[in-house]
C-alpha cells in the first residue's frame, strides 16, 4: 500500500536542484550570486528585494501556485486571499533559496543574522532548564530558520536531519545518539518528514491522509522527553522569526503499546501542523503543497 | 562456561522478544544480522532491541555498535562479554 509522506521536499522540484550538468543550476547559481550581493550587506532590505522578486514572478504567472490549488487544499478562500497567499509562497521559495545560498556559502551565520530576539529567548529559557525536550520542525517557513536561531540562541542541539541516514544501521545509530543525547539532558531537533525511515500509522492532515517518520515520536516516548512544535518564518521586514509552541500532549496510552503510542503522537503532531497552516496558509512550501494535493483525501478509498 | 551461555540465552531472549513474529522460537546463531541482511529488524526496533539490552543488563550499549559491520546476535553477546570484564 503507497503510503505518503507530502513533507518530504521532492525530487521533482528544479527550484533546489543542484545537479552540476543541469542547465538549472547554472541559472540559479546565478541567482544565488545575486542574492548573497543583495543581503551581505543589508541582509533584511535584500530578503524585502527578493520578496518583490517573487511577487512579481507570481503576479506573471512565472511561479507560485495557481488560486485553484490552493482552494483545493485550504478550501474555498476569498478571490484575493488566495492571490496574497499565492504571491507570498512564490515569494517565501526565492527567499529559502537565498537561505540556502547564505547557509551553504557562508554558513549558518550569515543566516542567523536575521534571526529576531523575541523566539532565541524561548530557546534559552529551554535550553537552560538542562531538561531534555525533542524540538519538533517541519519543512515549512524559513528554510534553516531553526537552526539559524539556535545558532543565534547560542544554544547546542543534536540535529536528527543532519546525521547519515543512508541505511538502516545509519538511522538506527542516529536515533540511538538522539536517545543518549536526550537522556544526559540535551536538546533534540527532529523533523518527521525525513527521506527513509519507518513510517507511522497514516494520519489526518488539512484532509489529507499522510504518514510521518516515527524516529521522532519514538524519542518521545523511550525518553519521556516534551515534543515542542517549532517553527521558522520570514517577517515582512526581512527577518526571521521563530516561535515555540508548548508541547504536544502526550497520548494516555500503555508504554509498551509502542506503536498505538508513536501513532497518537504523530496525529497529535499532524494537527499541530494542520492549526499552524490553516493560521499561516502561506508558510507552505509550494512542493509540499503540491505534494499535499496528491495524497489521499480523507474518507477515500485506501490505495491496496 | 555456564555463566556464558546463560549470557548468550539472556541476549537471545531479549531478541526474540523484539524481532517479527517469524522468528520467535527459532534458532538464531551468532552470525545472523539483526537488521535488514538476516531478521529484518527496522531502526525503531534496533534501537529497542538496543535499549531493552542496557535496561537487563544494566551495561550501555552504544550507537557505535551499529557504525560498522552489521550488527549480529554474536557481536551484541560479545558487546555484554566485554563490558563485563570491564572492556578486556
Amino acid at each position: 500500500m503507497q503510503k505518503f509522506n507530502p513533507l518530504i521536499p521532492s525530487d521533482h522540484d528544479r527550484w533546489f536542484d543542484t545537479r552540476p550538468s543541469s542547465w538549472w543550476k547554472t541559472a540559479s547559481d546565478g541567482y544565488d550570486r545575486l542574492a548573497l550581493r543583495l543581503t551581505a550587506r543589508h541582509p533584511q532590505a535584500g530578503i524585502r528585494a527578493l520578496t518583490l522578486l517573487g511577487h512579481l514572478a507570481n503576479r506573471c504567472a512565472l511561479h507560485g501556485p495557481s488560486p485553484g490549488e490552493l482552494a483545493a487544499l485550504y478550501g474555498p478562500l476569498p478571490p484575493r486571499l488566495l492571490a496574497r497567499i499565492g504571491r507570498d509562497i512564490a515569494a517565501l521559495r526565492f527567499k529559502n533559496r537565498a537561505a540556502i545560498a547564505m547557509v551553504h556559502r557562508a554558513g549558518v551565520e550569515h543566516l542567523a543574522r536575521l534571526v529576531r530576539s523575541p523566539g532565541t529567548v524561548r530557546l534559552g529559557q529551554i535550553h537552560a532548564g538542562k531538561r531534555p525536550a525533542l524540538l519538533l520542525a517541519w519543512h515549512v517557513g524559513a528554510m534553516f530558520g531553526v537552526r539559524a536561531a539556535l545558532q543565534r540562541a547560542n544554544v547546542p542541539a543534536l540535529t536528527l536531519r543532519n546525521l547519515p541516514l543512508e541505511s538502516t544501521n545509519a538511522r538506527a545509530g542516529a536515533l540511538k545518539r538522539a536517545v543518549d543525547h536526550l537522556r544526559a539532558g540535551g536538546l533534540v531537533v527532529a523533523v518527521p518528514d525525513g527521506p527513509g525511515g519507518t513510517n507511522t500509522d497514516e494520519v489526518e492532515c488539512l484532509g489529507r491522509r499522510i504518514v510521518l517518520r516515527r524516529g521522532p515520536f519514538m524519542l518521545a516516548r523511550m525518553t519521556g522527553a516534551p515534543i515542542i512544535p517549532i517553527v521558522a518564518a520570514w517577517e515582512p521586514d526581512g527577518s526571521i522569526s521563530v516561535r515555540v509552541d508548548p508541547p504536544l500532549d502526550r497520548p494516555s496510552s500503555p508504554s509498551d503499546a509502542a506503536v498505538s503510542f508513536d501513532h497518537e503522537l504523530a496525529g497529535g503532531a499532524a494537527r499541530w501542523l494542520e492549526a499552524y497552516l490553516r493560521a499561516e496558509p502561506q508558510e507552505i512550501w509550494l512542493w509540499t503543497l503540491r505534494n499535499f494535493l496528491e495524497a489521499p483525501r480523507v474518507g477515500s478509498a485506501s490505495h491496496l | 562456561m555456564k555463566a556464558e551461555q546463560d549470557l548468550g540465552a539472556d541476549v537471545r531472549r531479549i531478541i526474540q522478544m523484539n524481532a517479527p513474529l517469524g522468528w520467535r522460537g527459532r534458532d538464531l546463531p551468532d552470525d545472523l544480522p539483526l537488521g535488514s541482511l538476516g531478521i529484518g529488524l527496522d531502526s525503531i526496533s534496533l534501537v529497542e532491541l538496543l535499549l531493552a539490552c542496557e535496561e537487563h543488563f544494566a551495561l550501555p550499549f552504544p550507537a557505535s555498535l551499529l557504525d560498522c559491520a552489521p550488527l549480529t546476535v554474536g557481536s551484541l553477546v560479545e558487546h555484554v562479554r566485554r563490558e563485563r570484564s570491564g572492556g578486556v
